[in-house]
């Protein structure tokens, strides 16, 4: 008798110490997982390549980037990943985040038309992003008349523009910062680092 | 004590009485409604920006009718000032710097491209874009024939003043591609114009403009037939003139000055209007039909090219763009809410027949005799000293259309008169020549 309730114990005991374990460790992975995304989430991270300079640059001259009164910074990946949902938020992440490391470092990145890219910005930028902060955007429009015909389009769904294709914002000038860092001739880009 | 020396107390006491009630119940009245102090209160401030209020400050002086139009107009109704449609960033292409009077550094652009309207009215943009509008400019880019018309007959090839016609004649209505200077001015070879087609520096086409006029930009104005007429006219495509031939055209010219023009988008039904205009049967929403910038959406024929074929393209740069079965479904729709059934069935029986008619006895047998004519090397090189093609060009570009668009629109005087008649002629023309060239085998001077 007192021999299997010491085993009872012992078991109790090994459960609880496993559960605790578990516990433990899932906190800390979280800890880690939420540290690694956002240590590669923000300029100073995605600023710290190359190709990214100007896209910095532009950034840290923005209200986006917090040169504004209120001093608020937003990520990167604020903008630039799905905030609709964790696993559409994570896939992106995962994927583009590797294919910027491939073509950045083993393809080279000297081919890119970043001027034919912005014309496609509405595809790198993400409404779910906007509205995460612009999150009262529906009903904050109706206090002035103007907003509210503007987005009015918007948000009955009888247009399919997104945010970024009639509010150009994030980096300020960026045009001119692309042309000073690559030079107007994509194809010469180099020198300004050296 | 006489009669009066008692009622006189009575009578004071209930008057007394009713002044004090009638007090408190305007008290208590006016406790519930609103109070009249606070309205003064109420604050107009149309919500424009300081930029805009600078703006303003200095043009209404310097363009007092600029800003008189924006002042009369929905958009100052609503704050949509100055700077929502011409602020430009620093590095656009059109962007040049205002350091003039009390606006310093700030950039600024005289040209606002649908792009920027499509900002707050993107389905109308969309639907634009779907539409034969947005080819006004883009047909003629790669059409030789016309460009050596304009250029080389018309500007007689001077160097220096040779794109004159264009200038004036072409891109007034069909617009162009807008040029810009070392400063990013637009550069006067290419603007100011106020055609339809222009393809802008940020790459966007078309011109709200041209039927919604500057600054004011009212519906009232674009559902009128004049915002049409500035271009739909003359000899080759008389559409306002078919208009005011036509019953409908003939009540808008009569009773139009006392109709209701300002009602909502989709809200403008028959009873704000006796008649259609251009825009009610080709735009306006009317019964089930929704408002719609795509002009083409309700057309059956193309009725301007050589040859007129029912419309079956989804390709926007296309003459046949559209879907004729549809477009047809979709103006008898418009008809139904004036029409009868069997009325709007015999209109159509009777349009359709002229068509025809101009396809397969006019068209037809002219092409015949030009192609061969081509063939046997029987025609001058330069087409407008020859009296074949000068004859076939007015078959089809002038009096072709004239009967085609006055038969689908009503009009029966170019319909007839300035339709077929003149066909029949053209054709005798052609006939004759033809036949003397082929016996002599020689082009007559």
């Amino acid at each position: 008798m007192v021999q299997r309730n010491s085993k009872i114990k012992k078991g109790l005991f090994a459960v609880i110490v496993f559960g605790a374990l578990l516990g433990l460790l899932s906190v800390i992975s979280w800890m880690g997982t939420d540290y690694a995304l956002h240590a590669t989430s923000d300029q100073a991270f995605c600023g710290s390549c190359h190709s990214m300079k100007p896209m910095q640059a532009s950034f840290l001259n923005d209200k986006h980037g917090g040169a504004s009164k209120k001093g608020v910074q937003a990520l990167c990946s604020d903008c630039h990943l799905p905030q609709d949902n964790y696993i559409s938020y994570l896939y992106v992440k995962a994927k583009s985040g590797a294919w910027d490391v491939w073509k950045e470092f083993i393809l080279g990145a000297e081919d890119v038309d970043w001027h034919a890219k912005r014309k496609r910005a509405n595809e790198f930028v993400y409404d779910s992003g906007c509205l995460k902060c612009h999150n009262n955007l529906q009903a904050g429009s109706e206090s002035s008349n103007k907003q509210f015909v503007a987005h009015k389009p918007y948000f009955l769904g009888t247009t399919e523009k997104s945010c970024i294709d009639c509010h150009s914002v994030g980096h300020k000038n960026l045009e001119q910062q692309l042309k000073r860092h690559f030079g107007s001739d994509m194809s010469v880009s180099a020198d300004i680092e050296r | 004590m006489t009669i009066r020396n008692v009622y006189r107390p009575i009578l004071i006491l209930m008057a007394l009485c009713l002044l004090v009630f009638s007090s408190a119940g305007m008290a208590a009245a006016s406790n519930n409604s609103t109070d009249i102090s606070q309205v003064k209160t109420l604050n107009f401030k149309r919500g424009l920006s300081e930029t805009d209020k600078t703006c303003i400050s200095c043009h209404q002086k310097e363009q007092p009718g600029i800003v008189a139009d924006w002042k009369d107009s929905r958009h100052s109704h609503v704050s949509v000032g100055c700077n929502d449609c011409h602020a430009a960033k620093k590095g656009q292409p059109d962007a040049q710097l205002h350091n003039k009077g009390d606006l310093k550094n700030v950039y600024i652009s005289p040209l606002v491209s649908p792009a920027t309207c499509g900002r707050c009215h993107p389905k109308e943009q969309e639907q634009f874009n779907q539409s034969g509008h947005f080819r006004s400019h883009h047909q003629i880019i790669p059409k030789d024939s016309l460009h050596a018309l304009v250029r080389v007959h018309e500007g007689r090839d001077n160097k220096e003043l040779g794109n004159a016609p264009n200038e004036t004649g072409c891109i007034q209505c069909h617009g162009t591609e807008i040029k810009l200077d070392k400063e990013g001015r637009p550069d006067p070879t290419t603007w100011p114009n106020a055609g339809m087609g222009n393809i802008y520096p940020d790459g966007a086409t078309g011109n709200c403009s041209a039927c919604h006029t500057r600054h004011k930009f009212s519906i009232a104005e674009a559902r009128k037939p004049a915002a049409c007429a500035s271009c739909h006219l003359g000899p080759d495509h008389p559409d306002i003139e078919v208009f005011n031939n036509s019953k409908h055209g003939h009540i808008f010219n009569a009773d139009g000055n006392n109709w209701k023009w300002d009602s909502p988008p989709d809200g403008w039904e028959p009873g704000d209007y006796r008649a259609p205009t251009c825009a009610t049967c080709h735009m306006s929403g009317i019964g089930e039909l929704s408002t719609t910038h795509n002009i083409t959406e309700r057309l059956y024929w193309n009725l301007w090219a050589k040859e007129s074929k029912v419309r079956n393209s989804d390709d926007v740069l296309s003459p046949l763009l559209g879907n004729g079965v549809e477009g047809r479904k979709k103006m008898e729709q418009v008809c139904s809410s004036c029409h009868s059934p069997r009325h709007t069935e015999g209109f159509f029986k009777q349009g359709d027949k002229a068509v025809k008619l101009y396809n397969v006895e006019y068209y037809a047998p002219a092409k015949k005799m030009l192609d061969e004519l081509k063939e046997k090397g029987l025609l001058k090189d330069n087409p407008w000293t020859d009296e074949f093609q000068i004859t076939f060009y007015h078959l089809w570009h002038h009096e072709g259309r004239r009967a085609r668009h006055g038969a689908m629109m009503g009009a029966p005087d170019y319909a007839h008169w300035h339709g077929f008649f003149e066909l029949q002629q053209d054709l005798y023309k052609l006939q004759s020549i033809h036949k003397k060239r082929l016996e002599t085998g020689k082009i007559e001077d």
